[in-house]
């Protein structure tokens, strides 16, 4: 929990003591607890299970939160803009333009009665200033660096016409079109088979490595976040309660690390029972207040307040 | 117990299964895997009648099932299928009792209070969930009632569809350890669906290998654990299944292009396009174009 540094140059992103409350039937409930971290030209992964906060963390850095959620933080830095203080309208010009985020499911995310290319013309047409002609030149130029073999055909369909690899990657090409200078990738590939997700994963590496772009790839799986990113935090209960280089993952030594690296199938382990987390003994690590349950946290159904 | 000849199913005239074969014996734990697409599911499907078959034979217990999807009473009873999606399988607006409870009826058993109490105790969920609704449990607790209403009428053979695949790893763990449990307890036969090799290995006896709508390889779970695959395409699956590596990249982007196993890539891809194209979607509410909207151009959610 020392290092809160970005391990490479400049921060991009700079969150300190990040809360987010939310209002709920049984009085408020703290989703976010006090999260710290510097975000570089680096790719980041945030780990954790359902309902320990990561989601809500990237929402209150989009300025995302569900009506009843408030958001309190020691910094919420974007560059040399404070995110605290942002208006509705100044929103406008920062979400989607300087940060924005790829969520899980490219076909609830995508709009259904808009082909694809319309959509990402829109993007760079409303953000960037350009030509209809010019939108959609750079829209081709976008899908194809998105490893989309045929571009036209793909800027023609709906979304519902690509598969979820290609849907996704779409989503990619249409979340980077304003080159944006942070993109959030929230379960980016929980929806897809390993081969796409591959391809997907590779997508997102070039806008890190080639454009110099700060990543926070959020994901329930450590494996996958120790393999692809650069370095992780691990949250519980709306705390990060571990920081780690990700290729020293398997120095981790909080109880809760180390039971989500134990109880992850593996190959080579022949048919034997799966470990599974120790709640107690992760309660008796955090050593503040009662167990937490991930699971049973009013914050889990983050969509329910964003509903008009 | 279930038996498979030259089993065809097609939608809309696209082949999904062309001419699947394999048998499951009493009490075996069987294994389907492939890639999206590749027809795993649509076994299952075909089994209980949730696909039509166009031809082969399917036999439960040596009695043959009817190619269409009549499935008397009966067979439900003795074949039971849990679902991927614990949200979408339970009805919204029926508590865990009343979910539990219809199974019951239709099935015609009594002492409702007895086996309803005690299977809510096997799948691990205490009596305060008992009246709870699906919106008032987490996945994993879903998955368990969608267990409890699997096995509540003691059937022969469970058909699972993928069922941890939308839980956390932490809850997938805990949920495999019960089916396994339940597995021995109750001397069940199951047929396990996934596209992730290491639950497969770890929960399973038999795995068939399924690409293209094809049993491509038959194998023993131990086997597929050593990467004892003879398939090409097993071989490109396992390959997959050792986890993401970093593409090579000396200097210049142009050798991500070439990245990992670029066959099963391809393969994935055109099997999906294939099976996404005709399909009409559906958009779910939790995340509206709204959000989106507020995503790409910054607009407020107020």
């Amino acid at each position: 929990m020392t290092m809160t540094q970005p391990s490479n140059q400049a921060s991009l992103l700079d969150v300190a003591n990040l809360r987010v409350t939310l209002r709920t039937v049984d009085g408020p409930f703290d989703a976010v607890r006090g999260v710290s971290f510097c975000l570089g030209r680096e790719r980041l992964g945030i780990v954790g299970e359902s309902g320990s906060g990561k989601s809500m963390t990237a929402r209150a850095i989009l300025g995302l939160l569900p009506r009843a959620g408030r958001l309190t933080a020691d910094r919420l830095q974007l560059g040399g803009t404070d995110l605290r203080g942002v208006g509705d309208r100044a929103w406008t010009r920062v979400r989607g333009r300087r940060i924005s985020m790829v969520l899980q499911d490219p076909r609830h995310a995508l709009n259904p009665v808009k082909t694809i290319g319309r959509q990402i013309d829109e993007v760079l047409r409303r953000h960037l200033g350009l030509s209809r002609r010019e939108a959609r030149a750079r829209t081709l130029t976008l899908l194809e660096a998105v490893h989309i073999r045929d571009p036209e055909r793909v800027y023609r369909a709906f979304p519902h016409a690509v598969s979820g690899g290609m849907g996704q990657r779409a989503m990619i090409a249409l979340m980077v079109a304003a080159e944006p200078e942070v993109l959030i990738a929230d379960e980016p590939t929980s929806a897809l088979d390993l081969a796409v997700q591959n391809q997907v994963l590779n997508v997102l590496d070039e806008q890190v490595v080639d454009r110099g772009m700060g990543l926070i790839f959020i994901s329930h799986d450590l494996d996958l976040v120790s393999r692809f990113c650069d370095r992780v935090l691990v949250m519980y209960g709306g705390e990060v309660v571990e920081e780690l280089p990700a290729d020293r993952l398997s120095a981790a030594t909080h109880p809760y690390t180390r039971g989500l690296i134990d109880c992850a199938p593996r190959l080579g382990q022949g048919r034997q029972r799966f470990k599974t987390l120790d709640r107690a003994a992760i309660s008796r690590a955090l050593q503040d207040g009662p167990p937490i349950s991930p699971m049973a946290g009013p914050g889990r159904d983050i969509s329910a307040g964003a509903q008009p | 117990m279930i038996s498979l000849r030259d089993l065809t199913v097609s939608f809309a005239g696209v082949p999904a299964l062309r001419g699947i074969s394999f048998e499951v014996a009493r009490g075996e734990s069987y294994g389907l895997v492939g890639e999206s697409g590749s027809g795993k599911s649509t076994i299952l499907r075909a089994i209980t009648g949730l696909a039509a078959t166009d031809g082969g034979t399917m036999l439960v217990d040596g009695k043959p099932l009817d190619r269409g999807s009549r499935r008397d009473i009966a067979f439900l009873r003795r074949v039971q299928m849990v679902f991927q999606d614990p949200y979408g399988s339970l009805h919204p607006r029926h508590t865990v009792d009343r979910v539990l409870r219809e199974s019951l009826a239709i099935q015609g058993i009594d002492d409702a209070e007895g086996r309803i109490a005690g299977i809510l105790a096997d799948v691990g969920l205490g009596p305060q969930f008992r009246y709870r609704y699906p919106h008032q449990l987490s996945g994993g607790q879903r998955q368990r009632v969608a267990i409890a209403r699997a096995l509540i009428t003691d059937p022969e053979v469970l058909l699972l569809d993928e069922p941890t695949s939308a839980l956390d790893v932490s809850v997938q763990a805990e949920v495999l350890n019960l089916l396994d449990d339940l597995r021995r307890a109750r001397n069940l036969t199951f047929i396990l669906v996934s596209h992730n090799l290491p639950v497969i290995t770890h929960m399973c006896d038999r795995v068939g290998v399924v690409q293209n709508g094809l049993l491509v390889e038959e194998l023993s779970a131990a086997a597929l654990d050593r990467g004892a695959g003879r398939q090409a395409y097993t071989q490109a699956l396992l390959a997959a299944a050792s986890g993401y590596r970093r593409p090579e990249r000396a200097g210049t982007q142009d050798v991500a292009r070439t990245a990992a196993a670029p066959s099963v890539e391809v393969a994935a891809e055109a099997q999906l396009r294939k099976l996404a194209a005709p399909l009409p979607e559906e958009h779910g509410p939790a995340l509206s174009d709204f959000l989106n909207d507020a995503l790409i151009f910054g607009r407020s959610l107020r």
